[in-house]
């Protein structure tokens, strides 16, 4: 996936706060460079499901584990977004997933359904203990 | 965020949300929702003044919609915005409740009509 250099980077506590504040810093990035509104909503909603992923179910603790955003917007209206934390290894990307399908009425799975389906394009990894999702919006 | 619980006729209630429903704000509404949940039989959750849902929020509709489906009864999501509706959309809570656009529709999906 070409994802080009981040031209924004914000560091966030894992914390309901710090993911207050992510979620500012990815509106007031969206809003300065001109990308779609409908676009950055996707951003702020996938950046929002891992994030709560991290802090509900990753172990994150606040005011130790981190969240990094690297953001880039190229003159078509492209966002790039590159998330990372330092919480416990998950893949939202793995399509077997149990928890990804949610069952009648259930719950759970709604998070990681509309980190399927709302950016363009998306890639896992982990790195040096931090899970890294690349997601594109298009 | 912001919610308003508006008593309405036949034992249904409006719920009225304002702001983000995010982590936090979706910690604001738990409680109030829960409650109007469990004393009325049909609510309207009007969504015209959220300006962001997450699935965390999207579990306290749920959770909503649950706790008046077993009384019979039914939710309705009235006047999302576009961004908000497509999260409704996409994470598949509208084949749980009903979005409508107007209080017309509203009244009619709940069979108040």
């Amino acid at each position: 996936m070409n994802v080009v250099p981040a031209d924004r980077q914000g560091r966030f506590d894992a914390s309901v706060d710090g993911v207050a504040l992510l979620d500012e810093f990815i509106e007031a990035f969206g809003h300065d460079r001109g990308v779609p509104d409908r676009l950055t909503f996707r951003a702020r909603v996938c950046a929002a499901e891992l994030a709560a992923n991290a802090l509900e179910h990753g172990g994150a603790v606040a005011g130790q584990d981190r969240i990094v955003l690297e953001l880039s917007a190229s003159e078509n209206g492209q966002l790039s977004m590159r998330y990372s934390d330092t919480s416990a290894a998950f893949d939202p990307t793995f399509k077997d997933d149990p928890r990804r399908v949610p069952k009648e009425g259930s719950l759970g799975g709604r998070g990681l359904k509309l980190l399927d389906s709302l950016p363009t394009r998306s890639r896992y990894s982990r790195e040096r203990d931090c899970n890294v999702v690349e997601l594109l919006f298009l | 965020m912001k919610c308003t619980i508006v008593d309405g006729p036949s034992n249904t209630a409006r719920v009225l949300l304002d702001g983000k429903m995010d982590i936090a704000g979706a910690a604001d509404v738990d409680m109030p929702l829960s409650v109007a949940a469990g004393s009325k039989k049909a609510l309207i959750i009007d969504l015209s003044a959220v300006t962001f849902i997450a699935s965390i929020g999207i579990r306290h509709l749920v959770s909503a919609a649950k706790t008046i489906g077993r009384k019979g009864g039914r939710v309705v999501l009235l006047n999302p915005t576009a961004a908000v509706k497509e999260v409704l959309v996409t994470s598949g809570v509208t084949e749980l409740m009903s979005v409508v656009g107007s209080d017309s529709e509203a009244a009619a999906a709940l069979g108040l009509a």
